[in-house]
């Protein structure tokens, strides 16, 4: 993938308004996210990480909730939802239903946040903590190990 | 139904079983670098006879002829057996029968998937890889050899797990099963059945340990590739001995046998 598919990218995601592309591009998974969808003024550049697919998606600064103050230390102070079991990663209960959570959203500690599927079980894992969703570390469908980063989380 | 743990712990694996000698002693470990490593390390004390290290995560697993051992944290069943012997009374090899047997029949008692060996070290379902074992010795001053019976099983693993280089050849109990994988059971039906034919072992009945081995192997008779000392062998599997190794028929009309320390299989 080169610079010039990017920007055709970046440009698609701005005229249909999405906030988030994720590319499989052979054992390379690519992670476009762009700050500002749904707002009025110029996009913001898209922020891109590279990462083996096996691999958890590292954390791509977010754009901070428009409630939130403002600042570079973005990353201070954000503690994360961890994975309790080995298995499959699912954002939604199933593929029609939009996700139990997306950047930005409230949650408290029984707001379900994801499912997990291990040992023929599909376990809804709880945020167990108050805070602000800041991202989503893991694609949709892909495997996780134990204790594995799935959400960072800001806490009240 | 009672939940299945997700980590380890070593008091209900202790629980499980009902140990002679294998699994007296249990230590679980969040990390360790190699089950093994760790084993030897610990096999200078004279007290660590049927000690079992677990890990849930090994930073460098190893298999046989220096390959890795890759595991996502908590998918895999790893363990090391610790045994300490009169030195020069038993054989590398035999060891690995006697582990291949146990990690076999330890699955079938406990879940729904049948395995089956494939010498010298793999344990296999059709052709794809579920389990390996590795077997490291070591004479000690004061004349007694320790083993270290490495166990690598892949247990709740999914697909997407294994590196893409070997996701077409591995697969783990979780995939193969219609019911939820117990490592925990896994683990106590391996320690009870090594622990069982240890016995059968150290009185010396070679032949019953061959039996016990081809019991749960399809390798006799069967098509092999071999790479030994620089050389590629093709022919069929005669005969499998902890002593002598594999005795293959060769296409090329020749026997040969093999020694599974600088044997590799295709």
């Amino acid at each position: 993938m080169d610079i010039e598919e990017i920007k055709t990218l970046t440009d698609l995601m701005v005229e249909n308004d999405l906030s988030e592309i994720v590319i499989r591009d052979g054992e390379k998974r690519i992670l476009l996210r762009r700050r500002g969808a749904h707002v009025e003024h110029a996009p913001m550049p898209p922020i891109m990480a590279m990462t083996p697919a096996a691999a958890p998606v590292p954390a791509a600064p977010q754009a901070a909730p428009a409630a939130a103050p403002s600042g570079s230390a973005a990353e201070a102070g954000l503690d994360s939802i961890n994975s309790p079991m080995v298995g499959t990663f699912y954002t939604a209960s199933d593929p029609e239903s939009p996700p139990f959570v997306k950047p930005g959203d409230k949650v408290t500690p029984d707001t379900v946040v994801c499912i997990i599927e291990a040992m023929k079980v599909f376990n809804e894992i709880k945020a167990e903590k108050s805070g602000t969703i800041v991202s989503v570390d893991v694609a949709n469908a892909a495997p996780v190990e134990f204790g594995q980063v799935l959400m960072k989380i800001r806490p009240d | 139904m009672k939940p299945i743990a997700h980590l380890l712990d070593a008091d209900a694996i202790i629980a499980g079983l009902s140990a002679q000698r294998v699994g007296k002693r249990i230590v679980v470990l969040p990390e360790v670098d190699s089950t093994n490593t760790f084993a030897l390390k610990l096999a200078e004390r004279p007290d660590v006879d049927g000690i079992v290290v677990f890990a849930e995560r090994q930073t460098s697993g190893r298999g046989r002829l220096g390959r890795v051992w890759h595991c996502p944290n908590g998918a895999g069943l790893m363990f090391t057996v610790l045994l300490r012997e009169p030195a020069g009374a038993t054989t590398p090899a035999a060891w690995m029968m006697l582990a291949g047997f146990a990690v076999v029949r330890g699955i079938v008692d406990s879940t729904d998937v049948v395995p089956s060996l494939r010498w010298p070290n793999d344990v296999y379902v059709g052709d794809r890889k579920l389990a390996g074992i590795l077997v490291e010795s070591r004479r000690e001053d004061d004349g007694v050899e320790t083993i270290a019976i490495g166990v690598g099983v892949n247990c709740l693993q999914q697909a997407g797990h294994f590196p893409p280089e070997v996701r077409d050849r591995a697969v783990s109990l979780d995939m193969l099963s219609n019911a939820p994988i117990d490592r925990q059971s896994v683990a106590c039906s391996v320690l009870a059945t090594l622990d069982r034919s240890l016995l059968e072992l150290v009185h010396r009945d070679e032949s019953r340990l061959i039996e016990l081995w081809q019991t749960h192997s399809a390798d006799i008779g069967a098509r092999v590739e071999l790479q030994s000392d620089g050389h590629t062998y093709r022919g069929r599997i005669i005969d499998i001995h902890p002593r002598d190794g594999l005795l293959v028929q060769l296409d090329d009309g020749g026997r040969r046998q093999f020694d599974p320390a600088v044997t590799t299989r295709a």
